[in-house]
């Protein structure tokens, strides 16, 4: 700042101790790439390109798995942990928030990239309406499950907290949707 | 870390990975690395408001991103995107009638009380968006006068004037604000003395 000659007026006490920097909400980089997203300025999510190397590699195996004459099993989760179950319920209408469907989209495949990061396995569906029911035929009518779940995702977890700390984080609830967490019977 | 840095080499691969790939792993890179800097002057521009200061922040991303291809490195990066943030602030100051005044404490949130930072975040958040500007630019950030009549498009001299100006409205507004908590405090005092005071009759 040799350039600058100082004003008259000091400058106030203890300016320059501020921290310019500040922490933006984390969320905020979900929102902005789904907005990028949206206006075509990202190419691309690598998430979903086609891993041609895991491929190559995944056909090897299974050719050696024939020629000693058993087949792959199912892969286990990466980590044997307890597993969850995450029923989320429909958002009710006017709450989804600003955003469109294909933003909200990316949000949700962003917080599930992070699930899977940090080490945790995760799956899901998104449910679409209407249902039947069979079964209990001349029983009293129930609210039935299907009537209140909008998806679910199927998630490792530590623990009962550490399920419902991966919960909180996720769109869902940000855009009004309630998250019933529900531990899955190991056995 | 006051002074913006020059232009930097560490942002030119980065850049350059994002302009040939377009992809999100590239501009997560680069939003990380300048993220916390454009935040803290976009959420202090907007008076700490955080729903607009959100806002601008995304479209200073939007706008940056869009005009990447274009930028000639004539400045360091940060001072690029602190220069569209500005604009962007600006725009929505201007659409905003609400934004005259914080809606609630500017602080609230972001520092504790009794901290020294409160009293000069609410005293910034509290002056003209103009005045504002400049303070924040040239004692916080740390940009000479010269790169700041450059992001608004003024004349350096203006920017001086500008500056002087603030800093005697940002005094006196923390010396006002000094004088409602004495204020208080001799309330709070009176009160205290009547509270002691025998009760008669």
């Amino acid at each position: 700042m040799s350039e600058d000659h100082e004003p008259d007026e000091a400058p106030l006490p203890g300016i320059g101790l501020m921290r310019p920097e500040k922490d933006s909400p984390p969320e905020l980089e979900d929102r902005i790439v789904a907005a990028l997203y949206e206006r075509r300025l990202l190419r691309s999510d690598p998430r979903r390109r086609f891993p041609w190397s895991i491929a190559a590699a995944a056909v090897l195996l299974l050719g050696l798995g024939f020629l000693i004459g058993r087949l792959p099993r199912p892969a286990l989760p990466a980590v044997a942990q307890p597993r969850f179950i995450l029923f989320l319920e429909p958002i009710p209408q006017g709450s989804e928030g600003a955003g469109s469907e294909a933003a909200r989209v990316v949000e949700y495949r962003s917080w599930a990239g992070r699930v899977r990061q940090s080490g945790r396995t995760i799956s899901g569906e998104k449910l679409v309406g209407g249902f039947r029911r069979v079964g209990a035929e001349g029983g009293p009518p129930r609210l039935s499950a299907s009537e209140i779940l909008g998806g679910y995702f199927v998630i490792s977890a530590r623990d009962f907290d550490d399920a419902v700390s991966v919960a909180r984080d996720c769109p869902h609830a940000r855009h009004g949707g309630a998250i019933v967490v529900r531990a899955i019977d190991p056995t | 870390m006051n002074a913006p840095e020059s232009p930097d080499v560490a942002d030119r691969p980065l850049v350059g990975e994002f302009l040939a790939t377009g992809d999100e792993s590239a501009f997560r890179a680069l939003y990380r690395r300048h993220a916390p800097l454009v935040y803290g002057l976009v959420l202090r521009l907007c008076g700490n408001r955080r729903a607009e200061a959100d806002d601008v922040f995304q479209e200073t991303w939007i706008r940056a991103i869009a005009g990447l291809g274009r930028f000639r490195w004539e400045s360091a990066l940060s001072t690029w995107l602190c220069g569209i943030a500005v604009r962007c602030a600006r725009e929505l100051e201007r659409r905003s009638v609400a934004s005259a005044q914080p809606e609630s404490d500017p602080a609230e949130g972001h520092a504790s009380a009794g901290e020294p930072g409160v009293d000069l975040d609410r005293a910034l958040a509290a002056l003209p968006p103009g005045y504002r500007e400049i303070l924040l630019l040239h004692d916080v950030f740390g940009y000479t006068h010269t790169e700041i009549a450059s992001l608004l498009e003024i004349e350096p001299g203006t920017s001086k004037s500008q500056l002087s100006r603030a800093r005697r409205a940002a005094r006196e507004r923390l010396e006002g604000n000094a004088l409602i908590f004495r204020d208080t405090d001799a309330t709070k005092n009176r009160r205290s003395f009547d509270e002691r005071r025998p009760r008669t009759g």
